[in-house]
């Protein structure tokens, strides 16, 4: 009788867990996603994303080049396969039961040699990428995929018309040196002249016409 | 004297000197602190007009002030500013200084309300701005009525005003158009009504060989004004990290002298820290580049001539304040000899 109980209780613990190894192995499987981290990330966080380096190198401000070779995060997989099991109709439930079934009779070994299968599998077919990222003398990410590029634009400030008239107006009462010169002959002798040539002295600078 | 007293005389003399050690020690252990590696965040371009700061972290110059210094390299000015407002003293990973060009730094100082000071000019640079025209536009007056190309709020629009301002002229007398640099390498002498780019280096250069014969170089920058990079931080950062901006000062120094000496060792950096190919740009950079920090009277006319022009644009928000947008005390300390009489106490 204690047997029996033995050998349902076995039975039903095969039974409730099978698949659970593929089902706990296979997203611990993940893959890596460069996208997730950013500039100041931390070694940990690059580390728990991509794995180890294949390679590094040396940079001069004392700093480092890390290359990672990581197995594509496929998230959209995961959630097509989600999409699966919901349109599993009752032919594919009754073959599930007989995997069931089996699963019991070899005390669980079939489920195992099946999820060590996928495993495999998955590591052997997963697409792959690489790429490089930075690391600064503070062992902070410095960049990803490529450092910037040299001789960056040169950066310009933002227009502003309600600027360009806040000092138009306040030109009126500054210093006559402080007032533009050239361009249009005589500077106007009258306050509202001079505050349209101002502006359009502003205008003309952005180029707005 | 009692053999006993004796011993415990002698014993006595040991705690002494025990306890005398452990309070120098414990002195001293501040000290020690004191001179412990600060870490400091600064953000900036690729530009060989910061090569100071690249030599200065390639020779260990930094760590030699006891200085742990990360650079952080941005691909624009306004990414910089952008990152460096973003944080503060208590964020973690907060930048320290960054280095910028002039008319960020003005522009970043009055959004702020002053809260931002620049403490050093790291570099200049006149003949990195060009002016290209036509090759039948041969003097300024030859402008007048023409269309110019210009990015709008940039360096190089400035350029243009001073240029325009020292013959006579303002942006009234000719055409702005608010154009791309790399436009010029595409510019349609044919059919195009451009007369003129005022630009940066290398869109210049890069011109010259795209267009051959038919354009040339009408003017540089050089007399009529320059392009700075500035080194700024936050007034509360000076308050409460006496002496690093100093400490700072003093590598960049020596940086700035092994960068002007070890040209090779400066376009190598450049190769391997940016994955440059084309060295051409760096070396043009690097022979343009006027190696200041200090903030020389040059500087004080240059600011005086950008904040009148910033005025005249609508971009300056406030008036401007020499003294509250320059905090010359680290320099002062540090390099005095690189200060103009103006910053005098």
């Amino acid at each position: 009788m204690i047997r029996l109980g033995r050998l349902v209780t076995v039975a039903a613990l095969v039974f409730l867990t099978q698949g659970c190894i593929a089902a706990v192995a296979l997203p611990l499987l993940k893959g890596g996603s460069p996208d997730k981290l950013s500039v100041d990330s931390g070694p940990k966080e690059v580390k728990a994303e991509l794995g180890k380096p294949i390679a590094s190198q040396g940079t001069p401000d004392g700093g480092r080049v890390d290359t990672y070779d990581y197995r594509l995060d496929r998230a959209n997989e995961r959630s097509d396969a989600r999409k699966f099991v919901g349109t599993l109709d009752g032919t594919a439930f009754q073959a599930l039961g007989y995997y069931a079934l089996f699963n019991i009779v070899t005390y669980g070994a079939l489920d195992l040699a099946i999820s060590s299968f996928l495993v495999y599998h998955k590591l052997k077919t997963d697409p792959r990428s690489r790429v490089r990222i930075a690391f600064g003398p503070d062992d902070r990410v410095a960049w990803i995929g490529s450092p910037p590029p040299y001789g960056p634009p040169d950066a310009a400030v933002p227009l502003s018309i309600g600027g360009i008239r806040e000092s138009c107006r306040s030109q009126d009462d500054a210093d006559p040196s402080d007032r533009p010169v050239g361009g249009g002959g005589e500077s106007p002798k009258e306050p509202g002249d001079r505050y349209v040539q101002c502006v359009a002295r502003g205008f003309a600078m952005w180029g707005i016409e | 004297m009692n053999p006993s007293w004796q011993l415990r005389l002698r014993r006595c003399r040991g705690y002494v000197l025990a306890a005398a050690l452990v309070v120098t020690l414990g002195h001293g252990a501040p000290a020690a602190a004191g001179r412990a590696d600060e870490k400091v965040l600064i953000l900036a371009q690729p530009l060989a007009r910061a090569d100071a700061v690249w030599m200065a972290q390639a020779k260990g110059f930094f760590k030699e002030e006891n200085l742990q210094v990360t650079v952080r390299w941005v691909s624009s000015g306004n990414d910089a500013l952008r990152t460096f407002q973003d944080g503060s003293e208590e964020k973690p990973g907060s930048a320290d200084f960054v280095i910028v060009n002039e008319l960020l730094a003005v522009h970043h100082w009055q959004a702020t309300d002053g809260g931002f000071a620049v403490i050093a000019a790291l570099a200049r640079d006149a003949e990195g701005y060009v002016a290209i025209a036509r090759s039948e536009v041969t003097t300024p007056e030859a402008l007048k009525g023409k269309a110019v190309g210009i990015e709008v709020g940039s360096t190089g629009a400035w350029f243009l005003g001073e240029y325009l301002r020292a013959h006579g002229m303002s942006e009234l007398d000719v055409a702005v158009k608010p154009v791309p640099p790399d436009s010029i390498l595409t510019w349609n002498l044919d059919g195009d009504y451009l007369a003129a780019f005022f630009l940066r280096e290398p869109f210049g250069a890069r011109a010259l060989t795209t267009h051959g014969s038919r354009v040339h170089r009408l003017a540089t920058a050089k007399g009529y004004m320059s392009g700075y990079m500035m080194i700024g931080t936050r007034k509360s950062y000076l308050r409460d990290h006496a002496g690093v901006a100093e400490r700072l000062l003093r590598a960049l120094e020596k940086g700035r002298r092994y960068a002007e000496e070890h040209k090779a060792e400066v376009i190598q950096f450049a190769r391997e820290m940016f994955s440059v190919e084309d060295v051409a740009p760096v070396e043009a950079d690097y022979t343009s580049n006027e190696r200041l920090l200090g903030l020389d009277q040059v500087t004080v006319g240059d600011f005086d001539k950008l904040t009148r022009w910033m005025k005249e644009a609508g971009l300056a928000a406030r008036p401007f304040d020499r003294d509250s947008f320059f905090d010359a005390d680290p320099l002062r300390r540090a390099l005095p000899e690189r200060l103009a009489p103006e910053f005098a106490r």
